[in-house]
């Protein structure tokens, strides 16, 4: 491991202390979500309960990254000669996770027991899967063999593998919602008092169907947190690429900006500073994705029962918070790892992998949020 | 990454803002302010469609094409990118314009119990 990247010099306590820190934080937001619930204040209410949820989840990995941390340390694969030679990519965790997968979807169709059953198999995978990769330098880098992608990293055409696949999910989505909206008679297509009580409006005919849009695109204050998620995904992309600007140089340069140098004094912050801070807009992402459908649900009762054009809506932009979800998970574990000084240039590829990740993550939400918020 | 072969045109837009990355995220800020402005100023409905296209378009090539760097990358990996898109293409059209029972008219058969 480079010595620039390594200079805290007790990184797992400092783990802890985070991780003890963000679950003091969780709690003071489980009150202020109790007392907005006691107040009646919706949106305070649903935002301090998932800000709660996501940030007492960040602190209990904190507290775990930690502690594992510090037994790696105590034994390690530092065999005396100062570096780690034996990189252990040959773990069983994926094909276990893959077999609670298995058990998990069976469940859906069989029973409950089943399925918290493959839920319980996935996460002690992934934590076990976590936990061997932990102080990995991830130096063993494996390259493509076959044609067409002889010579190139595995990893990085794995992903991309991946998200031709996801293009297939979400464009499933766009096509189902384009043939029902072309079939619609919408706002878009006639001016009438759906939503509004403006009396000059005229009344909406029969087969006029209300998309979210037209409750999202209300007025401002119902416009404005698809309008900051947009731009809360834009600046995390931009944070990803910095984090990755920053592992990835061989000499830490700094930043010209004043601002930028107190941002990230040196390498180890500079990397985890933007890597939290994609973290941090990540979770206001969908600490306002819940806001908002809190507000479409309990305010204008717009219900994935509603209509297809709510299930449509919820499926769609649910399955891109799950996706946003999934990636704060990996983001978690990225931060801990380089507070602890993790991130070099040799094992840096993981961050641009992940940022191929959540760059079509933020790709996604250019077509949703025109196409379900706007339009 | 950041070392990638930029073409002179690309060299010219980085210039003021110090790299091509710095460019991208205010060249995508400004544009997500433009998509939203047109929804809320409330134009013509195909010139709010035209800007709203015009701008994905735009923002889908920033950020696949410098955040993504499909830009510096070999260019298998456009390839690869550009691939599903056929298919994303064939299933709007064959689901999204050309078959009009193809989500809401399924046959009893095709649904489940609960909504045959």
């Amino acid at each position: 491991m480079s010595e620039h990247t390594n200079n805290n010099e007790s990184p797992w306590m400092g783990s802890v202390g985070i991780g003890i820190a963000l679950l003091g934080i969780s709690g003071g937001l489980f009150a202020v979500h109790l007392g907005a619930e006691m107040a009646h204040i919706h949106a305070l209410n649903v935002g301090a309960l998932v800000g709660s949820i996501l940030i007492g989840f960040y602190g209990i990995m904190g507290v775990i990254a930690g502690l594992v941390n510090s037994s790696v340390e105590a034994s390690g694969d530092d065999h005396g000669d100062g570096h780690d030679e034996h990189a252990h990519h040959d773990s069983f965790s994926p094909i276990i996770m893959a077999f609670g997968l298995m058990l998990f979807l069976y469940g859906f169709v069989e029973s409950y027991l089943i399925l918290m059953l493959g839920l319980l198999i996935v996460f002690i995978a992934i934590f076990n899967w976590w936990r061997e990769d932990y102080p990995n330098d991830g130096k063993h880098e494996m390259k493509s063999l076959g044609q067409p992608y002889g010579g190139m990293d595995v990893r990085k055409v794995g992903i991309w593998i991946f998200l031709m696949s996801e293009c297939m999910v979400f464009g499933s989505f766009f096509s189902s919602y384009l043939r029902m909206r072309l079939g619609w008679t919408t706002h878009w297509d006639e001016t009438c008092n759906s939503i509004g009580e403006d009396p000059s409006l005229g009344v909406c005919s029969d087969n006029y169907v209300i998309v979210a849009s037209e409750y999202v695109t209300h007025n401002f204050w119902t416009l404005l947190p698809g309008a900051i998620n947009t731009f809360a995904l834009i600046l995390s992309s931009y944070t990803v690429v910095l984090a990755l600007k920053y592992a990835s140089a061989s000499s830490y340069v700094k930043p010209k900006t004043k601002f930028m140098q107190m941002w990230m004094p040196d390498q180890r912050r500079a990397v985890r500073n933007n890597l939290v801070a994609t973290l941090v807009l990540g979770t206001l992402f969908l600490v306002l994705k819940l806001v908002e459908w809190d507000h479409l649900i309990n305010d204008q009762d717009f219900t994935i029962k509603t209509s297809l054009s709510a299930s449509i809506f919820y499926v769609s932009t649910g399955a891109h918070g799950f996706h946003v979800f999934a990636g704060l998970i990996i983001l978690c574990f990225f931060c801990f790892k380089a507070q602890n000084g993790g991130w070099n240039e040799d094992n840096a590829q993981s961050i641009e992998y992940f940022g191929l990740y959540w760059h079509f993550v933020d790709l996604a939400w250019v077509a949703i949020f025109p196409a379900f918020y706007l339009y | 990454m950041g070392d990638h072969q930029l073409a002179g045109w690309e060299k010219a837009l980085a210039k003021p803002f110090g790299d091509i990355y710095n460019f991208n995220f205010v060249m995508l800020m400004v544009f997500t302010v433009i998509e939203v402005g047109a929804v809320y100023i409330e134009l013509e409905k195909y010139t709010t469609w035209a800007i709203l296209i015009g701008v994905g378009v735009i923002k889908a090539f920033g950020i696949a094409g410098w955040f993504m760097h499909l830009r510096g990358d070999p260019f298998i990996f456009t390839k690869t990118a550009v691939f599903p898109l056929f298919f994303v293409a064939l299933m709007i059209y064959g689901i999204g314009l050309s078959n009009p029972g193809g989500v809401d008219n399924f046959p009893s058969w095709c649904l489940p119990p609960w909504a045959a």
